[in-house]
């Protein structure tokens, strides 16, 4: 699907975030032994086949003043005050608290299959959000608080294309 | 142990618009700047002390991994405390492992593992079970993303 150079390059800028200098792409070009132009050509490329979604700086959530942070599980399956994608939408999608929002296959001894992180000031901002949201659910969420970051990172590419 | 800053309307605005998306291009930082309506050194000058503030944590491209072919999951795994020490050197040294947080939960340790097949997914589960023998762990394969963006405000 992918030509080996595309490869490379999303390889690369999987592992390396984008300079702040006036011409940020030099230095990759060079690491990747191609023109300055070849590889912003298949940047957009790249981009033109959704294979990337964006490019943009990424602010700290601690420093912006959202100290708390929790993943919360949901049993949608369980969910009995209406429609499910209407619920998804207007409760998770169009909030801005909820960073990440995903399907999954429930595990017998974890029954959830809804997951997202929800970042606020307070471990009370969240406790309330769930006692609110999660009324109309049969399996009450799980509220998993996060007590250390042991790692975040871009998922590295270059091991997987 | 946080410090608090003060940012002015500028600032914000710069924040808010790189968080919002720069172009592909040779310069990407000029029309950024146009669009804050400052000269782009000063943009530059700006972003890079918002970086060392650690305001800003970065700024890069981000991949769209299910069109990339690859599939993933979400572990959750108890770990004992005298074990984390060991087991987060051993799942940080993955390449295919890009976060690893301690949750307060039964189950402790949460991460996600991304591979080419759902057989190299499970491959790669079965030894880490193996090689980390914990307690209890759940594999949770991601269905369907819904949303993935942080969009903080700055204000």
């Amino acid at each position: 699907m992918l030509t080996d150079k595309e490869k490379k390059v999303a390889g690369y800028f999987s592992k390396n975030e984008l300079e702040i200098s006036p011409r940020p792409f030099t230095k990759a070009a060079a690491a990747l032994l191609m023109q300055e132009e070849e590889l912003i050509a298949i940047l957009n490329k790249l981009s033109q086949k959704k294979i990337i979604k964006n490019l943009r700086g990424v602010l700290n959530h601690k420093r912006a003043g959202y100290a708390k942070n929790a993943l919360i599980a949901w049993n949608m399956d369980g969910f009995t005050c209406g429609n499910k994608d209407e619920f998804i939408k207007k409760t998770f999608i169009d909030d801005d608290r909820i960073s990440h929002c995903y399907k999954r296959t429930p595990h017998k001894s974890f029954n959830y299959d809804t997951f997202t992180m929800m970042h606020a000031k307070s471990v009370k901002e969240i406790r309330n959000f769930v006692n609110e949201k999660g009324a109309g659910f049969r399996i009450k969420p799980a509220v998993l608080f996060t007590r250390k970051e042991l790692k975040k990172e871009m998922l590295s590419l270059g091991s997987l294309l | 142990m946080s410090k608090k800053y003060y940012l002015d309307d500028l600032m914000k605005s710069i924040l808010s618009k790189t968080q919002q998306g720069l172009e592909i291009s040779a310069e990407p930082y000029k029309s950024l700047a146009k669009s804050c309506g400052i000269e782009e050194r000063e943009l530059i000058s700006r972003l890079k002390w918002l970086k060392k503030e650690k305001l800003l944590k970065r700024i890069n491209f981000s991949f769209n991994t299910k069109k990339l072919g690859l599939v993933s999951t979400l572990i959750g795994c108890q770990i004992p405390e005298e074990k984390i020490k060991t087991t987060r050197e051993i799942i940080n040294n993955r390449q295919n492992i890009s976060h690893n947080y301690l949750r307060e939960h039964r189950l402790n340790m949460w991460f996600t593992l991304s591979a080419r097949s759902k057989q190299e997914l499970k491959f790669n589960l079965d030894e880490l079970k193996k090689k980390l023998k914990p307690k209890e762990i759940v594999s949770l394969p991601t269905e369907k993303l819904y949303k993935l963006r942080l969009n903080l405000n700055v204000n």
